[in-house]
C-alpha cells in the first residue's frame, strides 16, 4: 500500500513535472511593425484584424512597433526608425514579424531581412510585392487592392451612362495608385490629379461634366483641403454618382467601397501562425483582399434624388449613420 | 452485498440521496420556474428590446434618407428580414415571435397568431409593454410578452406554449434528472465502491471479528491503511492477537478446567446467587447419579433431602450475602441420597466468589463413603491403638519412634511430643545405640522379633517387657512396629508362681514330710506316751530309792530326746506343740542369754540388742526360744574356730506386702506391724548355691547334724505365720532375719508359774482315743488326778457312751479316730449336750486345732504325747478355772 501511494506520487510529480516542462517554453514572439502610426485609421483597423485572430493564442507574444512615416516623411527619421526596428528585432528575436504598408517593407524587410531565416509577412502593401522582391523565402503577404470594378458596378446602377472620371491627389502614391488600377483594371479613365483644394473643387465639376460617374481617390492631402467644405461642396455640387474606395472619402461621395484594414491584419495573423506552426514562408503564395465595407451617402443620393435599391441599403451604411458604428 | 453496514450506508445514502432529489427536484422545479419566469421576461423583455432597437435603427436610417415614405416599405423589409435572421437562431422560439401591424396583420411570422380577438385587441390597444397567459386552442397554455413600435405602429409579441417556456425546465427535469440520477448512481457506485474500500478493512474486521467468534482467531487482518480505520485495523489485529493469545491461554485454561473438572474424583458445582446448580462435572454424575442436564438448575438441598435440611439451607443465605460462613471456612461431612436412593457420605466445600455482581458458590463433593468408612475403621483402630494397655510403638531404622500410643506414655511416664523425640535406646538402657543396626538387620531379615527386654521410665525406674516387633516398609520407608507388654506383673507372677511352686514344692515337701513327721511324731508320741507314762507311774510305784528309778529316769530322757527329736518333726511341719501366747522377745531373750552364751563357741562374742519398745508377739515360746537357739548355735559354728561376733537384734517395722515377698515363707501375709529378729555372725557366710537349700530337711553341712534344725526354724516361723530373710555374703557373715506378727496384746509375764502337782479333781471324764496304748495311760494319769474315766476308741462310740453315761464332767476327744474323728464327734455332742466341755487331744499343734474348731467352743487342747502336768493344768484350767 505504502509502495502503491509512493509510487502515484512519483508519476504525479513526473507528469507535474512534465507538465511544468512543457509549460515553461517561451511563447512564440510575433512582432508586428507598422508603417504609420497607433492613430491612423487604417493602421488602427489593421492591427485590430490581427489581434482579433492572436488574442485567442495565449502562446503567442504580440508585440507593435510603429515606424510612424505617415506623419514623419523625413528619410533620416525613417531610417532612424527602421534601425531600431532592426534593434528591436535583434534583441526581441521575434519568430515571425508581420510588416504593414510599403514603407516598412521598404525600410525594414526589403533591406534588412529578405533571405534571412526570419520569416516576414507583409500586408497592406499597394497593389504589388514585387516591387520589394516579395515574396521571398522568407517574406510572404497580402497586398492591398482597390475594388474598383465593383464600385464602377454599383455606381453604374444610378448613372446614365459609363464614362468614369477619376480625381485623386497629385502625390506619388496617388499616381503608382492610378498607375496599378490601370495596369491591372485596363479601363479609361477621366484623370485628374490635382494639387490643392480649389484644383479639386474644379476638377470635380468639371469631371461631372465629362463623365457619369466619378472615382474619387485620395486628395485629402492637397493644398488647402478642408473637410467640412468638401462635404459641403459634394452635397451642393455632386450631379453624378460618385465613387470612392477609401473610408476616410465617404463623406465625399454618393458610394463607398472601403478597403477594410481588419482583412488584411487577419490574414497576416492567421499566415503567421501557419509559418509558427512549421509553414514555409515561401509555401504560401501571396494574396489579396476580397472585403469591402459599403457606405451610402444620403445626403448625396437626396441630392442625386437616387433611391437605393433595398438590396444595397441591407449591406451598406449610411454616412450619416457614422463611419465606426 | 456482502456487508450490511455497507447495505446500511448505501441505503442511507441513497436515501438520502434520492430525497434530497425529490426536495431538490421540488424546490429547484419551484426556484426554477420562478427564475425562469423571471429569465423570460427579463430575457424576452430584452429581445423584444433589441427588437425594437433593430425597428428603430430602421426607422432611423428611414428617416436619413430623408424620403419615408418611398423607403418604408424597403425598411420594413429590411426590418423583417433583419430580425428572421437575427432570430432565426432562436429555433422553436421563432415561431412565437409575431410582429403585427395596427390592423392585427401579423407581419411575421406567415402562420396566423392564434389569440382571442379581445386580448388581440387589448395588446395593440395597449401602449405598455405587458404580459398574459393565455390558452391555447389545443387545451395548453402559453405565456406571451408584448411591446408596442409606435413609429411604425407595430406590436412585437412573443408567445411561448408553456412547453417552451418552461422546456429549460423539462429539459432540466429530462436532463438533470436522469443525470442526477446518473450521478447519484455513479455517487452510489462509487460510494459503494468507497464504501465498500473504506469498510474493507471493517469488512475484514467483520470477518475476524466473526471467525473470532466462531472461534477463529489465526486469520490475520492486513492493515490497509494508516487513517482511523487502518489505526482501527491495526488496533483490532493487535486486540485480535490479544484476544487469540488470551483466548489460546483461555481455551488451555478452559481445556485445563475442563479435564480438571471431568476428572476430578470430586464432585464440582457451581450455585448460582438463589442456590441453583449452573455447573455440575462429571464426578457429581459418579457421586449422586444425576446427569449434567437433570440437575441443572435443581436446587442443591435435593441432594441432601434428610441431612438436616434445615442446617443446611441456612447455610448459603448468609454464605451467599457474605461469602464467608462456618460452611465457607471449612467442610461439612453430610448424608446425601443418591439418584437411586442410596445413601452416600459427602464432604461438601463451599467458597464463594463473584460474578457479575452476584454472589456465587462452589461446591466441592467428595464421596467420603468409604474414606469414611475406612476413618471409623481406622478411627476405631486408633482408638483401640490408644486404649489397649500394652505398648505400641512405631519406630523407624534411626530407632526415633513415629508413633507411641497412650498405653506407651502412661507406663514409661512421658508425654507424647517428648517421647516421640526420643530413641528407642533412650528408654532401653540395656539396649546401647551401636547395636541397633544389629538389631535392625536381623529384624529386616527375620521379620518379626520376639524378645524381653527392660524399659526405663522416665522417672528411672525399669519394668520388664516383652516385645514383639514386626517390620514392614511404608512408601519405601522400613518401620519396627513394636507390641510391648509389661510383664512386670507377669514376671512377679512367674516369680510368684515360681515362689508359689517354690513354697508350694517346700508346703508340699513340708506336708508330706510333716504328714510323715506328723504321722511317725503322732505314732511315736503315743509310743512315747506310753513309755513316759508308764515309766512315771511305775516310778510312783517304786521306791525313790530303788535302782530301778534310775533307768526309769534313762528310760524318761530318752523317751523325752525322742520327744523333742518328734517335736522338732511336728515343729518342722508345723504341727509342733504350739502354745500361743504373747511373749516379749526381749524378756525371752534375757532369760536365755546365759543359755546361749554357755551353748556357742567361746571365741565367739554375743552381742544383745533389743529394742525397748519392742512390741509382743503371740507365739509359742518354746518353739521361738528353740528358733533362736537353732540360729544362735548355727551362727557360732560359722564362726567356727575363729573369733567373730554373734549380734541378735530385735525391733519393730511396718512391712508393706512387697516387702514381704521377697521373704521365705511368704505363704499370704499381710502387712502390717512386725517384730524382727535379727541374728547376724562375721561367719564364713552361706554359698549361694546352697542358700535355697538351708531349709531343706535333712540338709547339713555339718558332720554331726541331723539336718533338721533349720527346717526346724523354717516350720516353726510358718507355723507363727511369720518370715525368714536370709543375707549372706561367703567370708562375711550372714544374717538370719526373723519376722513376726506383732500382738496388740501386752505380753504376758513369762515366768514358768510353778507346777500345781498337788491338785486333784473328780468327775466322770469320757477319754476319746483309737489308740489303746494312750486310752490305757490316759486312764491312769486320770485316775491320779481324781476322776472317773470312760473310754470309747472311735466317735460314733464316743457318742454312744455319753447318751448312755450322762453327768461327763468334761470329754477328752482325739481327733483322728476311725469310723468318726473328733471333729464330727465334737459337732454330735455339741448337739447333744450344748454345754459339753471337751478337750481336744492331738499330735497337731493347738493352732491347727483352734483353726478347725475356732468358734465352735473346744475347752482346752493337750498335745500328745502329754504328761501329767500338761493333762492336769488342761483339765484344771476347764474344772477349776479360778485356781
Amino acid at each position: 500500500m505504502i509502495r502503491r501511494v509512493r509510487m502515484s506520487l512519483l508519476l504525479l510529480c513526473l507528469t507535474l513535472f512534465g507538465f511544468t516542462a512543457g509549460a515553461a517554453e517561451p511563447p512564440k514572439k510575433i512582432l508586428y511593425i507598422d508603417s504609420y502610426h497607433p492613430d491612423y485609421l487604417w493602421s488602427h483597423d489593421i492591427l485590430a484584424g490581427i489581434r482579433g485572430v492572436l488574442d485567442s493564442h495565449n502562446d503567442i507574444e504580440l508585440s507593435v512597433f510603429y515606424l510612424d512615416t505617415k506623419r514623419n516623411k523625413d528619410e533620416k527619421f525613417i531610417q532612424s526608425v527602421a534601425r531600431q526596428a532592426r534593434q528591436l528585432i535583434d534583441s526581441w528575436h521575434p519568430d515571425v514579424v508581420i510588416s504593414a504598408d510599403d514603407n516598412a517593407a521598404k525600410y525594414v524587410v526589403a533591406p534588412l531581412y529578405k533571405d534571412h531565416p526570419l520569416p516576414f509577412v507583409f500586408c497592406g502593401l499597394n497593389w504589388d510585392a514585387e516591387a520589394y522582391g516579395f515574396p521571398a523565402e522568407n517574406v510572404t503577404g497580402m497586398v492591398e487592392v482597390c475594388l474598383v470594378t465593383e464600385l464602377i458596378e454599383t455606381l453604374s446602377r444610378f448613372s446614365t451612362g459609363s464614362k468614369v472620371g477619376y480625381l485623386a491627389s497629385n502625390t506619388l502614391s496617388e499616381r503608382k495608385e492610378l498607375e496599378n488600377i490601370n495596369k491591372r483594371f485596363q479601363l479609361d479613365f477621366d484623370e485628374r490629379l490635382v494639387e490643392n483644394f480649389s484644383q479639386l473643387k474644379e476638377a470635380f465639376l468639371e469631371l461631372q461634366q465629362n463623365n457619369d460617374l466619378i472615382l474619387i481617390q485620395e486628395c485629402r492631402s492637397v493644398e488647402g483641403f478642408d473637410h467640412e467644405e468638401m462635404i459641403a461642396f459634394v452635397k451642393n455640387n455632386t450631379q453624378v454618382p460618385t465613387g470612392a474606395m477609401q473610408k476616410y472619402l465617404v463623406h465625399y461621395a454618393l458610394v463607398a467601397f472601403a478597403k477594410v484594414g481588419e482583412e488584411q491584419g487577419e490574414f497576416a495573423a492567421r499566415t503567421a501562425l501557419r509559418i509558427l506552426n512549421g509553414a514555409e514562408p515561401s509555401s504560401i503564395p501571396v494574396a489579396e483582399n476580397k472585403r469591402a465595407r459599403i457606405f451610402l451617402n444620403t445626403e448625396i443620393a437626396h441630392q442625386l434624388k437616387i433611391k437605393f435599391p433595398i438590396d444595397l441599403l441591407e449591406v451598406s451604411t449610411f454616412v450619416n449613420e457614422g463611419l465606426f458604428k | 452485498m456482502p456487508g450490511t453496514l455497507t447495505k446500511k450506508l448505501l441505503l442511507l445514502i441513497g436515501g438520502i440521496f434520492l430525497l434530497n432529489l425529490v426536495v431538490i427536484m421540488l424546490i429547484g422545479t419551484s426556484k426554477m420556474s420562478a427564475v425562469i419566469d423571471a429569465s423570460k421576461s427579463t430575457g424576452y423583455k430584452e429581445k423584444l428590446g433589441e427588437i425594437s432597437r433593430l425597428l428603430e435603427e430602421q426607422d432611423k436610417r428611414l428617416r436619413l434618407t430623408r424620403m419615408e415614405e418611398a423607403y418604408l416599405k424597403d425598411f420594413q423589409t429590411i426590418a423583417l428580414k433583419s430580425i428572421a435572421a437575427t432570430f432565426s437562431q432562436d429555433g422553436p422560439e421563432l415561431t412565437s415571435l409575431y410582429l403585427i401591424d395596427r390592423d392585427g396583420t401579423v407581419l411575421f411570422p406567415d402562420s396566423p397568431l392564434d389569440l382571442p380577438p379581445e386580448l388581440l385587441h387589448r395588446i395593440l390597444a395597449a401602449g405598455q409593454p405587458g404580459q398574459e397567459n393565455v390558452s391555447n386552442s389545443d387545451g395548453g397554455k402559453s405565456w406571451i410578452i408584448y411591446r408596442k413600435f409606435s413609429p411604425w405602429n407595430w406590436t412585437i409579441l412573443y408567445r411561448l406554449p408553456y412547453q417552451v417556456k418552461y422546456a429549460a425546465l423539462g429539459a432540466f427535469k429530462r436532463t438533470v434528472l436522469p443525470l442526477i440520477v446518473a450521478v447519484g448512481g455513479i455517487c452510489l457506485l462509487l460510494l459503494y465502491w468507497l464504501i465498500k474500500r473504506q469498510l474493507q478493512p471493517i469488512q475484514h474486521l467483520t470477518v475476524a471479528a466473526s471467525a473470532m467468534a466462531e472461534g477463529n482467531y489465526a486469520s490475520t487482518l492486513p492493515v490497509l491503511s494508516n487513517d482511523e480505520i487502518g489505526l482501527l485495523t491495526r488496533a483490532f489485529e493487535k486486540m485480535r492477537l490479544k484476544v487469540h493469545e488470551q483466548f489460546g491461554e483461555l481455551r488451555l485454561k478452559q481445556e485445563i478446567f475442563e479435564k480438571l473438572t471431568g476428572s476430578a474424583k470430586d464432585g464440582i458445582i457451581q450455585l448460582d446467587h438463589q442456590g441453583k446448580v449452573v455447573f455440575w462435572n462429571q464426578a457429581g454424575t459418579v457421586i449422586f447419579g444425576y446427569s449434567r442436564e437433570e440437575i441443572m438448575g435443581a436446587d442443591l438441598y435435593r441432594l441432601f433431602p434428610d441431612t438436616a435440611p434445615d442446617q443446611v439451607r441456612g447455610l448459603f443465605p448468609a454464605f451467599h450475602e457474605s461469602g464467608y460462613d462456618h460452611a465457607g471456612g471449612g467442610t461439612l461431612e453430610l448424608e446425601a441420597v443418591h439418584k437411586n436412593g442410596s445413601r452416600l457420605f459427602v464432604e461438601l466445600s463451599l467458597s464463594s466468589f463473584e460474578l457479575n455482581g452476584l454472589m456465587q458458590s462452589m461446591a466441592v463433593v467428595r464421596d467420603v463413603t468409604a474414606r469414611k468408612q475406612e476413618e471409623e475403621r481406622m478411627a476405631l483402630m486408633s482408638f483401640a491403638m490408644e486404649r489397649i494397655n500394652e505398648l505400641v510403638f512405631l519406630v523407624e531404622n534411626s530407632s526415633r519412634f513415629q508413633y507411641v500410643n497412650e498405653a506407651a506414655c502412661r507406663a514409661l511416664g512421658y508425654s507424647r511430643d517428648d517421647l516421640l523425640e526420643r530413641r528407642i535406646t533412650d528408654i532401653d538402657h540395656g539396649f546401647p545405640q551401636e547395636k541397633w543396626p544389629e538389631h535392625w538387620l536381623e529384624l529386616q531379615d527375620k521379620e518379626s522379633l520376639d524378645f524381653e527386654t527392660v524399659l526405663t521410665r522416665q522417672d528411672g525406674s525399669s519394668f520388664p517387657v516383652s516385645i514383639l516387633t514386626n517390620y514392614f516398609e511404608f512408601n519405601r520407608i522400613g518401620y519396627s512396629f513394636a507390641l510391648a507388654v509389661d510383664i512386670s506383673q507377669q514376671k512377679q507372677m512367674e516369680e510368684e508362681r515360681l515362689q508359689f511352686e517354690r513354697q508350694l514344692m517346700q508346703t508340699q515337701k513340708l506336708e508330706s514330710l510333716g504328714v510323715l513327721a506328723g504321722g511317725i511324731a503322732h505314732d511315736f508320741n503315743n509310743l512315747l506316751a506310753a513309755i513316759i507314762g508308764h515309766s512315771e507311774l511305775t516310778k510312783r510305784k517304786l521306791s525313790p530309792e530303788s535302782a530301778a528309778v534310775n533307768n526309769l529316769n534313762q528310760i524318761e530322757q530318752a523317751a523325752e530326746r525322742a520327744a523333742d527329736l518328734a517335736k522338732q518333726m511336728l515343729a518342722y511341719s508345723g504341727r509342733g506343740k504350739f502354745v500361743i501366747e504373747p511373749i516379749n522377745l526381749n524378756q525371752l531373750l534375757e532369760e536365755m542369754l546365759h543359755m546361749l552364751e554357755v551353748s556357742i563357741s567361746k571365741k565367739a562374742v554375743l552381742r544383745l540388742h533389743p529394742y525397748a519398745q519392742l512390741p509382743a508377739i503371740e507365739a509359742d515360746a518354746t518353739q521361738i526360744r528353740q528358733v533362736i537357739m537353732n540360729l544362735v548355735i548355727n551362727a557360732s559354728e560359722a564362726i567356727g574356730e575363729k573369733s567373730g561376733i554373734i549380734s541378735i537384734t530385735t525391733g519393730c517395722m511396718d512391712c508393706d506386702e512387697s516387702y514381704l515377698k521377697n521373704v521365705w515363707l511368704n505363704e499370704n501375709l499381710t502387712g502390717g506391724l512386725y517384730v524382727y529378729l535379727e541374728i547376724a555372725d562375721t561367719g564364713c557366710g552361706i554359698a549361694k548355691d546352697i542358700l535355697p537349700r538351708i531349709f531343706d530337711p535333712f540338709f547339713t553341712t555339718k558332720f554331726t547334724g541331723r539336718g533338721l534344725g533349720m527346717s526346724a526354724v523354717m516350720g516353726i516361723i510358718r507355723g507363727h505365720n511369720g518370715a525368714i530373710k536370709v543375707y549372706s555374703e561367703p567370708g562375711k557373715g550372714t544374717t538370719f532375719k526373723i519376722l513376726l506378727p506383732a500382738s496388740d496384746k501386752p505380753a504376758e509375764i513369762f515366768n514358768g508359774n510353778p507346777q500345781d502337782e498337788e491338785w486333784v479333781g473328780s468327775g466322770k471324764v469320757l477319754l476319746v482315743d483309737d489308740e489303746e496304748s494312750v486310752r490305757g495311760i490316759g486312764v491312769e494319769m486320770l485316775k491320779e488326778l481324781g476322776f472317773v474315766c470312760l473310754t470309747a476308741d472311735n466317735g460314733r462310740e464316743a457318742l454312744e457312751v455319753y447318751r448312755r453315761e450322762a453327768g461327763f464332767t468334761l470329754v477328752i476327744l482325739d481327733l483322728t479316730m476311725p469310723k468318726m474323728d473328733g471333729e464330727q464327734c465334737f459337732r454330735e455332742l455339741r448337739v447333744i449336750d450344748p454345754e459339753v466341755k471337751v478337750i481336744i487331744s492331738s499330735g497337731y499343734n493347738e493352732y491347727e486345732v483352734s483353726q478347725k474348731f475356732i468358734g465352735k467352743g473346744i475347752s482346752g487342747f493337750v498335745q500328745k504325747p502329754y504328761k501329767l502336768s500338761a493333762l492336769r493344768d488342761a483339765i484344771k484350767g476347764i474344772v477349776d478355772p479360778d485356781v
